[in-house]
């Protein structure tokens, strides 16, 4: 079934351009049901950017002090530092492997941290948890195979051995 | 008043009160539900708590869920559980060694069984803006590319 198309909201220059030269290209749904079409051979990095703002827009952070002191609220700058390792995986992974790691969830912890999750109860988990301090991040996944890998990363390294692992399962 | 404290033994379960936030959309408990506070994860005791009872005293019970783990599912994670009665709960025992291992995290939200799921929030957003965010960061990342 062809998605039915809307007109975008005063689109970007760039975007238009973007837009103008894709009419034929496979349709990325964005935020709100909104369709845009761009170059194939980056249209699925381009949806999964586009379900990563889904994906991030989507989650009730906590208000105030509504949960008690013992859940704490992930700072609005950690929010953003998660969501651009996540946008900065996916569009490396499609550099190198020609194919971007999906989207993660993005999952408040209670201590005041940010876990992104891949695959939550698929056959391939992957765990990372963002701290507001400190230039590294912890991660855990297991596959259904039994295998495992688990370790620590830095946030502006090289990341690219856990975009592997995580592709295993897409191919 | 104080309570003495006693040994949990394994065949025991202890309550942990979730907030909503911390429930996936398939109603279980993520990992993030599990961190520590304080110097533990803070749970109720099977011996002087239920999950109802566990429940009223979350901070809005209506909005929160309860989910229970074994205590020797815990303990096998290497985690050790202490009873840490306080003068108006005798239940209450910490949790100790989570740390911030993601593994941990991981094995004790799928170690929970789910008693209660409180309802979901409704998370109101600006779809318009959100599209066109999406569509700037789509755009800035082809110009990267």
């Amino acid at each position: 079934m062809q998605p039915q198309l809307h007109p975008l909201p005063e689109p970007l220059p760039q975007a238009r351009k973007i837009l103008a030269r894709s009419q034929n290209e496979p349709a990325v749904t964005v935020g709100g049901g909104r369709v845009v079409r761009i170059d194939r051979s980056l249209s699925r990095l381009a949806q999964v950017i586009a379900d990563i703002e889904r994906s991030f827009g989507a989650v009730d952070w906590g208000d105030g002090d509504d949960y008690g002191p013992e859940f704490l609220i992930p700072p609005q700058a950690l929010r953003m530092r998660a969501r651009d390792f996540a946008v900065r995986l996916a569009r490396d992974s499609a550099h190198l492997y020609g194919h971007p790691i999906a989207a993660p969830e993005f999952e408040p912890a209670s201590d005041g941290t940010i876990d992104l999750h891949w695959g939550s109860g698929g056959p391939l988990e992957l765990l990372m948890g963002i701290r507001s301090s400190g230039d590294v991040a912890s991660f855990f996944g297991t596959s259904v195979d039994g295998t495992s890998i688990k370790g620590v990363v830095r946030l502006d390294g090289d990341c690219l051995h856990l975009a592997a692992w995580l592709l295993q399962g897409s191919r | 008043m104080s309570f003495p404290v006693e040994s949990i033994p394994d065949d025991d379960e202890l309550y942990r009160r979730v907030p909503p936030n911390r429930f996936n959309s398939a109603g279980r408990p993520i990992p993030g539900a599990f961190t520590e506070f304080r110097g533990g994860m803070s749970t109720d005791w099977s011996k002087y708590a239920t999950p109802a009872q566990s429940l009223a005293g979350s901070r809005d019970p209506k909005n929160f869920g309860i989910v229970s783990l074994d205590v020797g599912a815990v303990r096998a994670l290497s985690l050790s559980v202490a009873h840490t009665p306080r003068p108006f709960n005798q239940a209450h025992a910490d949790v100790t060694g989570i740390g911030d291992d993601p593994e941990i995290r991981l094995a004790l939200s799928k170690a929970a069984t789910v008693h209660v799921t409180p309802p979901r929030r409704s998370v109101l957003r600006n779809v318009e803006g959100l599209a066109n965010q999406a569509l700037d960061e789509i755009k800035k990342t082809l110009d990267d590319f």
